[in-house]
């Protein structure tokens, strides 16, 4: 989880990821923060996240972005 | 005849009221989609053949891919036997949406493009009998299903008439909204009976949307048309006001007839998708587009800008650069895939693919610029949250949104870069103001003041259906007659008028 908050920092700083369970819903992610999110989380993770994940039940918190990324680590 | 679609809209209501009363519950969503295929054939009768074959194509695809998916059970498999079955499959899969959007878009392109690249004259009616009614949203609409079954977000729909319905419903046929399949078709097949909260609910969102077409959109057509029209007599602040009575125009319009189109379907208990959200105060263009024709622009990020920017190709391309640099290649070739396409959408000419690539020079600046001002109000200390600082994001917006309008209405590049020059010029502003007598202005003036009252009212979080909802029987009837009598005695329609085309119709 670490590494994805990391992620997340550098994508849009000064923002308090830890409590946050809206981020997409919110608009706090917007499309291209998502885009540079999934970029980054496909190159530290070494996973592949395609158009079907990208919704927004997967992205609202760090605790789901987690999860999406032990699934398709896992196939 | 402009006002055919919402003249035959209320006639087709009217006619299939009785008749989804009547009809058994099994058998609702058939007198729907026979009254929507009535609808789109009696408007283009040989577009009604190329609708078919949209909803017989869709069909088949969606049947073809669960097929697939079916005979290949991957199900007690090895990891390693799994991935291989699944890439065949996945093979298998992406043929049939190959040859689907070949011969879907080949129709959407052949109708609606082949006059860009091949210039020939053809008779207006014929145009009209060949055209589908909504050709661009059904096509963009059945794409989505197809993609999402690809996806393997649902299974196909085993029904062809209910597929049927859901490409073709009628009130979302001449302006939208794209619809998506999980979110519509359970509401279609609910087949509920016509319940009266149901049908004054629909009867006020009708009736707010007229009061936007015929009170606003009409009356600020008649000052744009002017500006647009005789642009070389007119200069500074008469166009800057020509842009502005075109925007309030489109927005009354189009906003106007969604209103109309959820209306009619909420009487049906079908809630359509959101199109609209306070666009106006959007504090930049990305914003603005995640307010202004919401369903065009989820369309575009969910089957276009997605699926570009996570492909391995684009990926394999940018591997090898600096991670920022990669980043900003993957969003600048999906953006300009984007907008490329969302300008071609709005119209057959390059016109509309400058008005498409002006937002992504727009949105490429905006991800480049952003990141900075964030810092410098950082360091000066200027809370970016102020009511002024929002204000000035706003009015800034609107600046580059008006410039857009300006390029979208102007009758081609050539007149939109004659009036940019012509704003900094001064001209004629008496003949601009003659176009309304005096009632009229003041009639657009308090109706503008009515939608603007509306929007403070959304922005307060107030939701006037609900309040609306919560009226006695008697207070609804008196409500609509209002509205109903002010329309009719105050609207913008009639001898005196000529009343201008659906800028968003017939697309």
């Amino acid at each position: 989880m670490e590494r994805i908050y990391k992620i997340l920092e550098q994508i849009i700083p000064n923002t308090d990821f830890r409590n946050a369970k809206d981020l997409v819903d919110s608009k706090m992610l917007t499309s291209l923060n998502i885009v540079k999110l999934v970029s980054n989380l496909n190159e530290e993770f070494d996973i592949e996240i395609t158009p079907i994940h990208l919704i927004p039940e997967n992205f609202n918190s760090v605790e789901s972005m987690y999860r999406l990324v032990q699934e398709l680590d896992g196939e | 005849m402009p006002y055919a679609i919402l003249t035959f809209f209320g006639i087709f209501t009217a006619v299939s009221l009785p008749a989804y009363a009547i009809a058994p519950a099994k058998y609702r969503h058939i007198v729907l989609l026979l009254i929507s295929l009535i609808c789109a054939g009696y408007f283009s009768p040989y577009g009604l053949l190329f609708m078919l074959i949209t909803i017989f194509t869709t069909y088949l695809a969606g049947i073809c891919m669960d097929e697939i998916t079916k005979r290949n059970d991957t199900k007690g498999l090895e990891k390693q036997f799994r991935k291989q079955i699944k890439e065949k499959i996945k093979r298998k899969k992406k043929l049939i949406v190959f040859c689907y959007i070949i011969i879907n878009l080949g129709i959407l392109f052949v109708l609606k493009y082949f006059k860009m690249f091949f210039s020939f004259d053809i008779v207006p009616t014929a145009v009209k009998m060949v055209f589908p009614l909504g050709l661009s949203y059904y096509t963009l609409q059945s794409l989505s299903y197809v993609i999402d079954v690809f996806r393997g977000k649902y299974q196909a729909e085993r029904n062809l008439l209910k597929l049927g319905l859901f490409i073709s419903c009628f009130p979302q046929l001449h302006e939208g909204p794209f619809g998506r399949y999980n979110l519509l078709m359970p509401q279609m097949c609910r087949n509920e009976q016509i319940k009266k909260e149901n049908v004054f609910s629909g009867v006020g969102q009708i009736l707010w949307g007229l009061f936007k077409i015929f009170m606003v959109a009409n009356r600020a057509a008649i000052i744009s048309d002017e500006v647009f029209s005789h642009y070389v007599r007119y200069g500074g602040v008469t166009i800057v006001l020509g842009a502005v009575a075109f925007t309030l125009q489109l927005y009354a319009e189009f906003s106007g007839y969604i209103d109309v189109a959820a209306g009619i379907s909420k009487i049906f208990g079908i809630k359509l998708t959101q199109n609209f959200d306070l666009p106006f105060i959007a504090r930049d263009v990305a914003e603005f587009w995640r307010r202004w024709h919401i369903s065009l622009g989820s369309w575009f990020r969910d089957y276009v800008f997605y699926p570009v920017s996570t492909s391995r190709w684009l990926r394999n391309l940018t591997k090898k650069m600096k991670m920022a640099l990669g980043d900003f290649t993957t969003l600048t070739v999906s953006l300009l895939t984007v907008w490329f396409l969302t300008g071609l959408w709005h119209g057959a000419s390059i016109k509309y693919i400058c008005y498409g690539l002006y937002y992504f020079i727009l949105m490429i600046l905006l991800h480049k610029v952003s990141p900075v001002f964030s810092k410098l109000f950082e360091k000066l200390k200027i809370n970016k949250e102020s009511k002024l600082v929002i204000l000035l994001q706003i009015l800034k917006t609107q600046f580059f949104v008006l410039i857009g309008m300006l390029m979208f209405r102007a009758n081609n590049l050539e007149d939109f870069l004659s009036m940019m020059k012509n704003i900094f010029r001064s001209g004629e502003t008496f003949p601009f103001l003659k176009v309304l007598e005096m009632p009229e202005w003041i009639v657009l003036l308090l109706s503008m003041i009515v939608v603007i009252v509306s929007a403070v009212i959304k922005m307060k979080h107030i939701n006037l259906e609900k309040l609306f909802n919560n009226l006695t029987t008697y207070q609804k009837y008196a409500v609509c007659f209002g509205a109903c009598c002010i329309i009719i005695v105050f609207g913008a329609y009639g001898l005196d008028y000529l009343p201008p085309d659906p800028i968003y119709g017939g697309f």
